[in-house]
């Protein structure tokens, strides 16, 4: 019954929006809205061992071949374990039956599957883009309890983001993931992804799963797939890197003591803090952190991608030169992206002195440190943290960053460039 | 009657001897009787000795011992007039009583450490060095903040510092009596915070040390094996104080302890931080200029060295691997 009043008030919408359409644009094709949710599948993810399953999510049909889209950290578990895992869907009509991975995309979050004597209705893709502020419907099975259907807003794509994310006014809820978001037209204008609370979600633009569709022609075998994953890493970092390396960083003042780079490209970002204004404190306290939004899944507890820099400039106020550096001492910096034990090699670290560099008092102590871990699975791919501290009588400047998912070239070329740049004033 | 005993006391090298004015002295290994005997062969009330001012004797009187008492080698039960100057054996410990008047020789105290240990036991210096202790912890704090110290705000870290002394010296005490030794709680109230001036100072040293980053190991083992020393002092004072134990039985036994500390301490964590992901081993370590002992790299080496470090990086991957394929 209560789904009988949602098809109502679906339909009288749709109808609404076409008729005050009709004064100026071409009248829509009528739509049936329950064909809509008829397409939209559950994706379910089952361990064959126990066969319980151990993900859920959405996905939908796009050609009248059986092709499936899906998210990538939906089936991400298939990825990693292929011989302990298998993927099914579940139909509105109740069918079930298994789907087959043929490929996907991890920097886009993007998996394509084939259903095998798949039905001839399908969801037909938009080609074009939707203009800001119209409204757009999200569909997706949240939390196992029913297909719903979520009205929201196109608003262009999501800003200060390297990846292109379209800016969604709705509410998708975990579960919906890998489900269509449709025009009124009941074309796909991008896959339901991610959601950052109260009505401000993230969709995949359609033409991202364009650009995967070719793929589905040559399908991935089982032991592909971690290679598939390094490589798509691999490249997306690459681009990603030669263009922050090539960029020119502009140094942003840190109080009136030193000059650091501060956002190096559009889609970094930083936040700043002090405590100048607290009397009490015994030491003037000045940091500048940024990072990048590129936060790849990889597997539950297990991404990569980020980049996070950030600066420290301390003062004793005070405070006698040793009891300065005693306060200062110690600090302790861990990676910004999680790994499991059986993903990543522990730590190899560097620790030295350094000679001052020219911007730098002369006499001034200067401590480095740099560590890497490699990816067990993911082969050529590495994690790193650094440090650099110069410190005066009562002064010290900290430089740090983490990287994530970068081979040993990115990892050279970052850090030289990177310890160069923050200077004393 | 005012007399000295000499008790020669097994394991110890050289006799001790204890000044009395009394007309009863009583003998035995509990902690209330006014001569303690640490001997495992000797009843917690043993024997109980009856000054006679007047007619200048005193009689022997076993307190119905276990193992008996023997006078000039003659076990004996019940009561028995005691002879000046003659060993007197309950044990394996013997005593001779001395009238203040005769000359006696005087009894030498081997070790240096006992002659210490034997100042600092005493209450009034246990006091002081307790004192000491908890006046260098306090004050140590507020070297080089640039604030003053002041006395008035001192008075309730001062309190909890002396009562865990106190409470430390009780639950010593209170152990070496269980193990049916002497409760000598000013030994162990000077003791303990002998141990801790000691380990302010070890602290001290390792901060003073560790700043050489080339290895981070460096300073975890600097401070594993001042741990290691702490033990290794306390256990060999702490025996010194409570037990007659042989001296080499000592070092023996508080190596061994410290060793065991230093092993499982530096060692073993060592073990599972090579295989802890999450934990990095990278910490700073600021110092002012001027204190840096160790030599400054120029940065293209530092950078030659980033590309060893991902070189051994990527060794171990291939190692996990490996491992990997071979138990698959």
């Amino acid at each position: 019954m209560r789904q009988f009043f949602i098809w109502v008030a679906l339909a009288s919408s749709f109808f609404w929006i076409a008729a005050s359409k009709q004064s100026y644009a071409q009248p829509e094709p009528a739509q049936d809205v329950s064909a809509l949710y008829d397409l939209v599948y559950q994706i379910v993810v089952i361990e064959t061992e126990t066969n319980n399953k151990t993900a859920l999510g959405s996905g939908f049909q796009i050609s009248e071949d059986g092709l499936v889209i899906t998210n990538y950290h939906v089936i991400s578990n298939l990825v990693f374990e292929p011989d302990h895992h298998r993927v099914e869907f579940v139909a509105q009509n109740g069918d079930t039956g298994s789907l087959e991975l043929l490929s996907f995309d991890v920097i886009n979050d993007l998996a394509i599957l084939r259903r095998e004597d798949a039905p001839p209705e399908f969801f037909p893709l938009a080609k074009e883009t939707p203009k800001r502020g119209d409204s757009i419907y999200a569909i997706g099975n949240p939390h196992d309890i029913g297909m719903l259907l979520v009205t929201g807003a196109y608003n262009g794509l999501a800003e200060s983001s390297y990846n292109d994310q379209i800016l969604y006014s709705g509410s998708l809820n975990s579960g919906m993931s890998g489900g269509p978001t449709v025009n009124t037209a009941g074309e796909v204008v991008g896959v339901n992804v991610a959601t950052a609370g109260s009505q401000l979600s993230f969709l995949v633009p359609v033409d991202k799963v364009f650009d995967l569709i070719p793929q589905a022609d040559e399908p991935l075998e089982p032991e592909q797939f971690l290679i598939h994953i390094r490589d798509q890493v691999k490249e997306f970092q690459e681009a990603y890197f030669s263009s922050l390396l090539e960029a020119d960083w502009e140094l942003e003042d840190l109080g009136d003591y030193a000059q650091v780079p501060g956002e190096m490209g559009l889609d970094t970002s930083c936040w700043g803090h002090s405590n100048e204004d607290n009397e009490d404190a015994l030491l003037l306290n000045l940091v500048l952190q940024c990072n990048n939004s590129n936060r790849i899944y990889l597997q539950s507890n297990f991404n990569t991608g980020v980049l996070h820099y950030s600066y420290f400039f301390y003062e004793g106020k005070d405070l006698s030169s040793f009891r300065f550096h005693e306060l200062v001492s110690g600090t302790t910096y861990s990676p910004d992206n999680r790994a499991n034990n059986d993903e990543v090699t522990p730590f190899t670290c560097e620790q030295s002195y350094l000679e001052p560099s020219v911007d730098e008092p002369d006499d001034n102590f200067v401590q480095i440190g740099f560590c890497s871990r490699a990816y067990i699975n993911l082969e050529g791919l590495y994690d790193a943290i650094f440090y650099r501290t110069s410190a005066g009588q009562t002064q010290v400047l900290t430089t740090h960053f983490t990287l994530a998912g970068v081979d040993k070239e990115v990892m050279s070329r970052f850090t030289q460039r990177f310890m160069g740049e923050a200077k004393w004033k | 009657m005012e007399v000295v005993v000499e008790i020669a006391e097994p394991g110890r090298r050289a006799p001790s001897i204890k000044r009395f004015n009394l007309t009863e002295i009583r003998i035995g290994r509990a902690w209330d009787n006014d001569l303690v005997i640490t001997d495992a062969e000797v009843d917690p009330y043993h024997v109980k000795l009856i000054f006679d001012d007047l007619a200048n004797a005193y009689e022997i009187q076993d307190l119905e011992s276990g193992n008996g008492t023997r006078v000039k080698g003659k076990k004996f039960g019940g009561r028995s007039q005691g002879d000046f100057d003659e060993p007197i054996t309950i044990g394996q410990t013997s005593f001779r009583i001395h009238r203040i008047s005769d000359a006696v020789a005087p009894a030498k105290i081997h070790s240096r450490t006992e002659q210490i240990l034997q100042k600092v036991g005493q209450p009034w210096t246990a006091i002081l060095v307790a004192f000491a202790a908890i006046f260098l912890i306090q004050y140590s704090a507020y070297i080089g903040s640039g604030q003053k110290f002041e006395w008035n705000n001192q008075l309730q870290g001062f309190i909890a510092i002396a009562f865990g002394l106190v409470a430390w010296a009780l639950l010593w005490g209170g152990i070496t009596k269980l193990l049916k030794h002497q409760f000598k709680v000013w030994a162990h109230l000077g003791l303990a915070a002998s141990i801790l001036i000691l380990s302010l100072l070890i602290g001290m040293i390792e901060g003073f040390l560790s700043f050489n980053l080339l290895s981070p190991s460096i300073s975890e083992l600097l401070e594993a094996l001042g741990i290691s020393l702490l033990i290794f002092v306390w256990v060999l004072l702490g025996f010194i104080v409570t037990t007659v134990t042989k001296l080499r039985t000592r070092v023996v036994t508080a190596s061994v302890l410290a060793s065991l500390f230093l092993l499982t301490s530096f060692l073993l964590p060592k073990i599972q931080t090579q295989s802890w992901v999450g934990l990095v081993p990278l910490e700073t370590k600021s110092l002012p200029p001027g204190l840096k002992i160790a030599p400054s790299k120029t940065t293209e080496h530092f950078l030659q060295r980033i590309q060893e470090n991902i070189e051994d990086t990527n060794q171990r991957a291939i190692t996990a691997r490996e491992e990997k394929e071979r138990e698959s």
